[in-house]
C-alpha cells in the first residue's frame, strides 16, 4: 500500500510536469491556434462547471443562477480594472462613467469572486428554504433580474448600461486560466473532503436525516451556495478576459443550461468529471465537430444536409442520448485516481486471460 | 494533497484528450493559398444582411480569384465564420479565424461584432475591414481595423437633416434595441443633430429578442410624435413597421443602412409606407460607371446558382446596398496583400493604411487617419409597392 | 397628459399577451400538477408549433393546415414526453428536468439547422390581421379574438376535468401518483392525455401569437415559456383557473412597465421577481392547494 502512495505520488509529478511542458509548448509555438483557444476556454469552464457541481452534484441544490453570479463576477472585474485612461472611450455615452480608479488585476479577480458571493448571500436568504425545482426557477429568475438591473440606465454610469465593456486589464499567457482554474478547483475539492464536504453530501443524500444528526441545513446550503458564486464568479471575469470584451446579453439562462450539461455530461458529483467534460464539450462544439457545418469538407464532395446548425444539432443528439441512456455521465460520481486506472487495466487483463483460457479449454 | 494531484491529472488526461484533435496550420500561406476571414453574421437577426454581404464577397471572389505576391500566383481561399449577429458570439468566431490562419478578415454587417472582436484582431496582429459597421468606435484606437462604409456621425446627421427639412419632423421617436453598439450609437447622433436643429428625439428602448411593439406604438400614437427613427436590426424592422401601421400609427418610419434589405419589403407587404433610410449604394445610379458594371455583373452571377438566389432574398434582381461594400472590401483586401507583398498582417495592415484604389462600386477608396473610408455620399431610399427604389441622394 | 384610447390600447395589448400567456402556462400546469416536472421543452414546442405552420402553409390552404399544425403539434408533445420524460420515470427529479432542459435544447438547435438560423414570416390569416377601427381605437381583429377563445377553451378544459372520466383520472393522479396506480388508473395513458391537451393549447397559443407578430425565429419560445410557467407558479400549480388569472396579471403588468421608459428594461425581470415574491409569501400560488411533505 506503502508503495503505491510512492508510486501515485511519481506518477502524478511526471503527468503535472509534462502538462505543464505541454502548455508552455502551445503558449509559445501556437499561440493563436484553435487548439490554444479551446484550452483557454475549457480550463475556464472548468472552473465554473465545478462550482456548479459543488451545488448541483455535492449538495443536492438544484440551482440555475449560475451565470447570473459569472455576469456579476465579469462586471466586477471589468469595471474595475478598466484603465482610468480608456473610461473615457468605454463610457462613451455616460461621459466617462463614475469609477475613476483601476485596481490591479489579482485585486479585481478576488473582488470578481467577492461581490457575487455577497448577492448570493442576499439571494440565499430568501430563496434557499425552496424545494428542488421552485429553487431552479427562483435561481434562473434571479439572473433575468440582475441582468435587468445590469442593463438599466439609471445604473450606466457604473456598468455602462447595456454597452460592452473593454479595454480591462487582460492575460496573454495560456497558463493563466489553468493557473487560476487549478487553484480555484484544488481549493474545492479540499473543501469537499472536509467536515463541510461531508456536511454537504449528507444533505444532498437526505435532508431529514442531516438534519437529524445535527447538521445545520441551513448553514451549510449558505456556505456552499456562497462559495459555488464565488467560484462562478471568478469564472466569469476570466471569461471575460477570453473575450475581451463583456456584455450583459452573453449571460442568458442559455449558458446555464451549458455548463449544467457539461456537469452531466462529466457526471454529476464527480470533479474530474466535470474538468473532462467541460474540454469535451468546448473541444467538440468549438473545434471537432465544426466540419459538420461545412457542406463540402472532403474533396469536395458535396453532403447538402451539412449545413451550419448541423454541428449544433448533432451536438444536443449526443447530449441526449448521454443525458437518457448514460445517466451517470463519464465518470458518475468517481473521481480519476491512479489506483482506480491500475485496477481498471488489470481488470481488463483478467477478462482478456479469463476468455483466452475459456478458448483455450474449449 | 493526493487528490489535489489527481486533479491536475485530469486536466492532463483532458489536455492529451485535446492534442490528439488535428494540430492546425498556424501560418498564413498553405502552399499556394492566402486564406481571407469572412467574419459575418449568416444567422440570427441580421443573418438576412450578412448573407448579402458575404454573396458581394463571393462575386469579387469569382471576379479575382489570385493574387500575385512576387511574381508567384496564389489562390485565394475564404474562410467563413458565422458571428450569428451576437455580440456575445462574435469573439468565439473571430477565434475560428484567426486559429484558422487568415492573412486579412473581411467584415461585419453590425457594429456589435465588430467591436466586440476587433481586439481579438488587433492582438492577433491581423487586420479587419470592416464592410457595414457604421460605429466610429469600431476603428477608433484599433490600428487594425479599417472600414470600408461611411459612419453613423455621418449618417445620424443625414438622416436626422432629412427628417427635420424634407419630413418635417420636429418630434421624434427613437426607438433603440438596448445593448446593440449599432442601435444606440446611430441613435446618439441622430438625436445630438436633431436637437441641433432645434427638434427633439425621445428615446424608446427595447429588449433584445421583443416581438410586441404595441405597447410603444400606442404610446407614440397618443405622445403625438411626428416621426419615427429606428436603427434596428432587419427582424424588428419588419415588426415595427407592420405593428406601426396596424396600430394606426402613420407618421413617416426613418432608419439606417440595415433597411436596405428586400425582406423587409416582403414582410411588410402593404404596410411599408412612408419609409426612408439611408444606404450606401442605388444600384439605379447610371452616372456609376463602376456600379452599373457591378450591378449587371452581379445579377447575372446570382441567377446562375438557386442557393445565391436564396441567400439574396429570393430575387436575382435586388441588389441591396450592403452586398457592393462585401465587394469592394474584397477588393480592397488583394490590392493591400499585392501592394504589401507578403501575407503578414502587419505589412497587410501598413499596407491598408496608405491604399488608394481607384473606380470601386461604392467609389474611390482611400483610408483616413482612424482607418475610415472618406465618403460623404449617401442615398436615401424608400419602399414602394414592395419594391426598395431610390427616393434621393444626399452628397455632403 | 395620455387620452382614454391610450390607456385602454395598453390594456388590451396585456390582456392579449396575458391570454397568450394563459394558453401555455396550461401546459405546464398540468404536466407539473401530474409529473411534478417542469417541462422546459414546453415553450419551444410553441415555437416548433410556428414553424410547423410556416412550412405547411406553404404547400397547403389554411383550412387544411391549421388542424395539421395542431395535429403535429400535439404529436410532437407525446413523442417528447415518451422518448425523454417516459425512461425516467423512476429517476431523480433533477434528472428529469435535466432531460427536459435537454430537449429544449435540442428542439432549439433544430429550428435552428432547419432555418438557417433566421426569421421566417409566418403565413397572413386575413381573419385574423384585418384591422377595426373603433372610436379612435386601431384594433386587430386578433387581439379581440385571443381572450375570448382562451377563456372558452380554458371553461371547456375545466368541464373535460371536472366531469368527464379522464378528467377524474388526472384528479386523481396529480393527487396521489401510486395510489392511482393501484386504483387501476392507466398511468401512462393520463400522462399522455395530459401532454395531448397542453401541446394542442400550445399550439392554438402560437397561432394566435404569431400571426399577431408576423415571424417566428428560433429561440422565441424561451421567453413566453419561462413567463408562462411564473403564471402558473403564480396562479398556483395545478389550477387551471389560477394559470388563467396570473398568465392575465403578469401580460397586464408588463404591458404597463413597457410603456414607462424609464423601466422598460425590467419587463421580463419583473415577471421573476413576482415569482420570487409569490414564492416567499405564499408558496402554494394565489389559489394553489397545500400539498405536505412526505417524508
Amino acid at each position: 500500500m506503502k508503495n503505491n502512495k510512492k508510486r501515485n505520488l511519481l506518477l502524478s509529478l511526471i503527468l503535472a510536469a509534462i502538462c505543464i511542458a505541454f502548455l508552455l509548448y502551445v503558449d509559445k509555438f501556437q499561440h493563436y491556434s484553435m487548439l490554444a483557444t479551446v484550452l483557454k476556454k475549457g480550463a475556464i469552464y472548468s472552473l465554473v462547471a465545478v462550482s456548479l457541481n459543488l451545488l448541483n452534484g455535492f449538495t443536492g441544490l438544484f440551482s440555475l443562477g449560475q451565470a447570473g453570479f459569472m455576469m456579476i463576477g465579469a462586471y466586477t472585474y471589468s469595471i474595475l480594472t478598466i484603465p482610468v485612461a480608456d473610461r473615457a472611450g468605454v463610457y462613451q455615452y455616460f461621459d466617462g462613467g463614475i469609477v475613476q480608479f483601476c485596481v490591479p488585476m489579482i485585486v479585481g479577480l478576488i473582488l470578481a469572486g467577492i461581490v457575487p458571493a455577497i448577492f448570493a448571500w442576499l439571494i440565499g436568504l430568501p430563496v434557499l428554504k425552496l424545494k428542488s425545482d421552485y429553487l431552479a426557477i427562483a435561481t434562473l429568475g434571479f439572473a433575468e433580474i440582475m441582468r435587468a438591473i445590469i442593463q438599466w440606465k439609471q445604473v450606466g454610469p457604473l456598468t455602462n448600461a447595456s454597452n460592452l465593456l473593454k479595454k480591462f486589464a487582460n492575460f496573454d499567457s495560456i497558463l493563466f486560466p489553468f493557473i487560476v482554474s487549478a487553484i480555484c478547483i484544488g481549493f474545492i475539492v479540499l473543501l469537499i473532503n472536509s467536515t463541510y464536504g461531508r456536511a454537504f453530501k449528507a444533505i444532498r443524500d437526505d435532508e431529514i436525516a442531516a438534519e437529524a444528526m445535527g447538521i445545520n441545513l441551513a448553514k451549510h446550503k449558505m456556505q456552499a451556495f456562497l462559495i459555488s458564486s464565488f467560484f462562478a464568479g471568478i469564472g466569469g471575469a476570466l471569461l471575460a478576459m477570453f473575450q475581451s470584451s463583456v456584455q450583459a446579453s452573453t449571460f442568458t439562462s442559455t449558458m446555464t443550461y451549458e455548463i449544467l450539461l457539461i456537469v452531466v455530461i462529466g457526471g454529476i458529483g464527480s470533479i474530474t468529471g466535470s474538468i473532462i467534460g467541460s474540454f469535451l464539450y468546448i473541444a467538440c462544439s468549438e473545434w471537432w465537430l465544426r466540419f459538420l457545418d461545412d457542406p463540402a469538407p472532403y474533396l469536395h464532395v458535396n453532403i447538402s444536409f451539412m449545413r451550419p446548425g448541423f454541428r449544433m444539432l448533432v451536438f444536443s443528439v449526443v447530449i441526449m442520448i448521454v443525458v437518457l441512456f448514460f445517466r451517470k455521465g463519464i465518470m458518475g460520481d468517481r473521481e480519476f485516481s491512479w489506483d482506480g486506472i491500475f485496477n481498471f487495466f488489470k481488470k481488463l487483463c483478467k477478462k482478456k486471460d479469463k476468455s483466452a483460457k475459456e478458448v483455450a479449454s474449449k | 494533497m493526493k487528490k489535489f494531484i489527481a486533479l491536475l491529472l485530469a486536466l492532463v488526461t483532458a489536455l492529451s484528450l485535446v492534442a490528439c484533435g488535428s494540430k492546425d496550420n498556424g501560418g498564413s500561406t498553405d502552399g499556394d493559398t492566402v486564406k481571407i476571414g469572412i467574419f459575418e453574421p449568416t444567422s440570427g437577426q441580421n443573418g438576412a444582411g450578412g448573407k448579402k454581404e458575404i454573396l458581394g464577397i463571393e462575386y469579387a471572389h469569382s471576379l479575382k480569384p489570385t493574387v500575385t505576391i512576387d511574381g508567384k500566383e496564389y489562390k485565394v481561399e475564404l474562410v467563413t465564420a458565422d458571428n450569428a449577429s451576437d455580440a456575445s458570439k462574435a469573439p468565439a468566431a473571430a477565434q475560428t479565424l484567426i486559429s484558422g490562419g487568415v492573412s486579412v478578415v473581411i467584415g461585419t454587417y453590425g457594429s456589435g461584432c465588430a467591436i466586440a472582436a476587433g481586439d481579438l484582431f488587433k492582438s492577433a496582429k491581423i487586420p479587419a475591414i470592416g464592410t457595414s459597421c457604421t460605429n466610429p468606435n469600431v476603428t477608433l484606437g484599433n490600428d487594425y481595423y479599417f472600414r470600408i462604409s461611411y459612419i453613423d456621425p455621418f449618417q445620424g446627421a443625414v438622416m436626422a437633416n432629412f427628417a427635420n427639412k424634407e419630413k418635417g419632423c420636429v418630434n421624434c421617436a427613437l426607438i433603440i434595441e438596448s445593448g446593440d453598439d449599432y442601435s444606440a450609437g446611430f441613435g446618439n447622433y441622430f438625436q445630438k443633430e436633431m436637437e441641433r436643429l432645434g427638434g427633439k428625439a425621445t428615446v424608446q428602448e427595447f429588449q433584445k429578442g421583443e416581438a410586441d411593439f404595441s405597447t410603444v406604438m400606442a404610446k407614440i400614437k397618443s405622445e403625438g410624435y411626428d416621426g419615427i427613427f429606428a436603427p434596428v436590426s432587419i427582424e424588428t424592422a419588419a415588426m415595427i413597421i407592420s405593428q406601426a401601421r396596424d396600430s394606426g400609427v402613420t407618421c413617416p418610419i426613418m432608419a439606417g443602412d440595415t433597411w436596405d434589405d428586400i425582406s423587409i419589403a416582403q414582410r411588410t407587404g402593404d404596410k411599408a409606407t412612408d419609409i426612408y433610410f439611408s444606404a450606401f449604394f442605388d444600384a439605379a445610379d447610371e452616372s456609376n460607371a463602376a456600379g452599373k458594371a457591378f450591378v449587371d455583373g452581379f445579377t447575372k452571377w446570382v441567377a446562375e446558382d438557386s442557393t445565391r438566389i436564396e441567400n439574396n432574398g429570393g430575387t436575382a434582381e435586388a441588389v441591396s446596398s450592403v452586398t457592393p461594400c462585401g465587394y469592394d472590401a474584397y477588393m480592397a483586401a488583394v490590392n493591400a496583400i499585392e501592394k504589401a507583398g507578403s501575407t503578414d498582417g502587419t505589412a497587410i495592415r501598413d499596407a491598408l493604411a496608405t491604399l488608394e484604389v481607384k473606380g470601386l462600386v461604392t467609389g474611390d477608396l482611400k483610408f483616413d487617419e482612424n482607418g475610415d473610408a472618406v465618403k460623404n455620399y449617401a442615398v436615401i431610399k424608400t419602399i414602394k409597392d414592395g419594391q426598395i427604389v431610390y427616393y434621393s441622394t444626399y452628397n455632403g | 397628459m395620455h387620452d382614454a384610447a391610450y390607456y385602454i390600447q395598453l390594456l388590451l395589448s396585456g390582456v392579449t399577451v396575458g391570454s397568450l400567456y394563459a394558453l401555455i402556462a396550461i401546459g405546464y400546469t398540468m404536466v407539473y400538477g401530474i409529473l411534478r416536472l417542469i417541462n422546459f421543452a414546453h415553450g419551444d414546442i410553441f415555437m416548433m408549433a410556428g414553424f410547423f405552420m410556416v412550412y405547411i402553409s406553404a404547400e397547403c390552404s389554411l383550412a387544411v393546415s391549421i388542424p395539421l399544425v395542431l395535429l403535429l403539434t400535439v404529436i410532437l408533445g407525446v413523442a417528447i414526453e415518451r422518448a425523454a420524460y417516459k425512461p425516467l420515470r423512476t429517476a431523480p427529479r433533477m434528472s428529469v428536468m435535466i432531460s427536459a432542459i435537454g430537449v429544449s435544447y435540442l428542439l432549439q438547435n433544430l429550428a435552428n439547422y432547419i432555418t438557417g438560423g433566421i426569421a421566417r414570416a409566418y403565413p397572413d390569416i386575413p381573419f385574423f390581421t384585418q384591422v377595426m377601427n373603433v372610436g379612435g381605437l386601431s384594433i386587430k381583429r386578433i387581439t379581440v379574438i385571443t381572450p375570448i377563445l382562451t377563456i372558452a377553451l380554458v371553461v371547456v378544459l375545466v368541464i373535460l376535468i371536472q366531469k368527464t372520466k379522464i378528467g377524474m383520472a388526472m384528479r386523481a393522479v396529480s393527487r396521489d401518483f401510486e395510489t392511482s396506480q393501484l386504483m387501476g388508473i392507466k398511468i401512462n395513458s393520463v400522462i399522455s392525455m395530459t401532454f395531448v391537451i397542453g401541446s394542442f393549447l400550445a399550439g392554438v397559443a402560437s397561432i394566435l401569437y404569431f400571426s399577431n407578430y408576423g415571424q417566428v425565429s428560433p429561440m422565441i419560445g424561451a421567453m413566453p415559456g419561462l413567463k408562462a410557467f411564473v403564471a402558473a407558479v403564480f396562479g398556483g400549480i395545478g389550477s387551471i383557473p389560477g394559470a388563467v388569472i396570473g398568465a392575465f396579471i403578469i401580460g397586464i403588468c408588463e404591458s404597463v412597465i413597457k410603456a414607462n421608459e424609464t423601466i422598460a428594461v425590467f419587463s421580463n425581470a419583473f415577471t421573476f421577481a413576482l415569482l420570487i415574491v409569490i414564492l416567499l409569501c405564499k408558496p402554494n400560488g394565489l389559489f394553489g392547494e397545500k400539498l405536505t411533505e412526505k417524508v
